[in-house]
């Protein structure tokens, strides 16, 4: 499952979803990340807000306790832009409401745990890569 | 069993505190609890009304008296969440939003609980001349 070699021109994908959707009685953030994970993809992280609304215009805030039923989450994940776009009809069905974005990412470090301790002698893949033409995105 | 009473008063009370409080909040926004407020409020009116008709004649039988007042009452308002807003307002630096909200909370739901008295005494009397 492990993937090499992320570093570089990549997509940076934004899902937007409520803590209360759910999919398959699933909750739907867990049955994104394991949908990524199963498919090999490089890595995703899920968010939770401390406030917002979506659509609907229902807002949620953690500060409230009748407000705090649906509070706002966002996975993250990156990779190929042919990887990210390959997955998306799939999550489509997935998403009852929500929001998705799509965006350019320069990864710069990709690299799985080590089992000696830092500092660390990288071998020269793993290292910590800015050169390309990432400054003219700016 | 009154413990069975008490449980179905509850649940009717939560998800009334639910449904009503959540309504007032998102038309309220996120200034102030209001929807809690409101809820406490109502629901010391209603139990200082219910326990005084149900105390001053003998019309209402203990199950239906647990079930509106123990269970329902119970379940509507809330104290933990009063408190847990309040915690959050202490946290966040928010002193004076606090002092205003526990004020108005324990004024007001005592104002209404005497509302509730006045409100059953009237109902009694109403009743007894009828």
């Amino acid at each position: 499952m492990t993937m090499r070699g992320l570093k570089g021109e990549r997509v940076l994908m934004r899902i937007h979803i409520g803590e209360r959707d759910r999919y398959e009685g699933k909750p739907l953030y867990e049955a994104l990340v394991n949908l990524l994970r199963t498919r090999g993809y490089a890595g995703a992280t899920v968010f939770r807000g401390v406030m917002g609304y979506g659509a609907s215009g229902r807002i949620a805030a953690d500060h409230m306790e009748l407000l705090a039923f649906d509070l706002p989450l966002v996975i993250e994940c990156v990779d190929t832009q042919e990887k990210i776009e390959a997955i998306l009809p799939e999550i489509d069905v997935m998403i009852d409401a929500g929001l998705i974005t799509l965006e350019r990412a320069k990864v710069i470090l990709y690299r799985g745990k080590r089992n000696d301790s830092p500092p660390h002698t990288l071998p020269e893949a793993d290292r910590i890569d800015i050169t390309g033409d990432w400054r003219q995105h700016e | 069993m009154l413990i069975w009473y008490i449980a179905a008063g509850s649940a009717l009370g939560g998800a009334s505190r639910y449904v009503i409080g959540t309504a007032l909040q998102q038309r309220f926004g996120l200034a102030f609890p209001v929807g809690t407020l409101i809820v406490n409020i109502t629901g010391s009116l209603l139990l200082g009304f219910l326990l005084r008709v149900a105390l001053g004649g003998n019309q209402i039988s203990p199950e239906t008296r647990v079930f509106l007042t123990t269970g329902f009452c119970g379940g509507y308002t809330t104290f933990s969440t009063f408190t847990y807003d309040t915690a959050v307002m202490f946290e966040s630096g928010q002193y004076r939003r606090a002092a205003l909200y526990i004020t108005l909370s324990v004024v007001l739901s005592l104002i209404a609980t005497f509302g509730g008295f006045a409100l059953a005494q009237s109902a009694l009397t109403f009743r007894s001349r009828a």
